[in-house]
């Protein structure tokens, strides 16, 4: 499965779940936010993670620090830009495991905290 | 100048955002100068507290910083004030002497922070989360109120050096390297205030 499919797979599946899309693929320079959502007064920055094989590992495992890290400038990078505060903020991951088709998707919410010390100009 | 007064609450709602309750500011003032402490303070306002008159923090009157202290006094949630006297200065250097201001300034506070940003340090052994800002006296809001607790602090003490050892003049300079300063140094050599640190290069 490519990072596309899954990610299309993700979206179809947080739409379900009542989310609203407000942007895919935000990218800066220092990389990018699969997807932008709102569910409900909540802005909320998605990770998605495909993997086809089966050897997946635990949820909370599969976006590791450096890539948090990451995800919080950019978050950072999305209000600044965006303008958007005051807000409800969060990060959510969705896990798009197996082979299309007969995938199997989850949705964590809250997966992890804004990380420490990645508040940049 | 509005968007700029509320871009300075950027880092402040956007942690907020996040859930962090508690943001403290932390800036210093003191770093430079030949004689006297370093101070540092803490300070965590309320929730979209901004004051109009701190937009940067440097370019102040003594008489604006003045009315800013009785204003951020009044209405922050909490302020912590860190004091580091020249001795400590120079037996463990300018920056660790700083940085333990910090440190104390963050230790008095009666709420207790639970993020913090800094004027271009960041502390160790703080791990709720913090981070140094460059500029940030000019980017952040309560790194400006920081700035301004700090820095009026200080001129009060060395205002009250100025009483025990008035032949140098600190309520003028305080403590700053300018020509008066120096001139009396060179007349009077250097009180038990002056930084060891700087004496070798003044003498």
């Amino acid at each position: 499965m490519t990072g596309k499919e899954g990610e299309d797979i993700a979206e179809q599946y947080l739409l379900k779940q009542g989310y609203r899309i407000l942007v895919r693929n935000y990218r800066t320079k220092v990389g990018e936010i699969d997807i932008v959502a709102r569910e409900g007064n909540a802005l909320v920055f998605v990770e998605v993670k495909a993997r086809s094989g089966v050897r997946f590992g635990l949820p909370q495992d599969a976006v590791d620090l450096r890539k948090q890290a990451k995800l919080s400038r950019l978050a950072m990078a999305y209000l600044r830009h965006k303008n958007v505060l005051p807000c409800i903020c969060r990060f959510d991951v969705v896990a798009v495991m197996g082979a299309k088709g007969k995938h199997k998707v989850e949705l964590i919410r809250n997966a992890f905290d804004l990380s420490e010390s990645t508040v940049r100009c | 100048m509005e968007h700029r007064l509320f871009a300075m609450g950027f880092f402040e709602r956007a942690l907020t955002a996040f859930g962090r309750r508690n943001i403290c500011g932390i800036d210093e003032a003191g770093r430079g100068p030949l004689a006297g402490p370093v101070v540092a303070a803490a300070v965590i306002l309320p929730s979209g507290c901004l004051f109009p008159g701190l937009r940067d923090s440097k370019k102040l009157t003594s008489g604006q910083r003045e009315a800013l202290f009785e204003q951020i006094s009044h209405e922050a949630c909490s302020i912590g004030v860190g004091i580091v006297d020249n001795n400590i200065i120079d037996e463990i250097n300018i920056l660790q002497a700083t940085i333990l201001a910090m440190q104390k300034s963050v230790a008095q506070m009666k709420v207790a922070p639970d993020y913090l940003l800094i004027d271009a340090l960041t502390l160790p052994d703080f791990r709720r989360g913090q981070k140094g800002i460059i500029h940030g006296d000019r980017l952040s809001m309560s790194i400006a109120a920081a700035s301004v607790i700090a820095k009026v602090t200080r001129d009060h003490l060395m205002c009250e050096y100025h009483e025990v050892f008035p032949e140098y003049k600190f309520n003028l300079h305080k403590g700053y390297g300018t020509a008066v300063h120096l001139s009396k140094i060179r007349e009077w050599g250097p009180c038990r205030l002056h930084r060891k640190t700087f004496r070798g290069v003044i003498l």
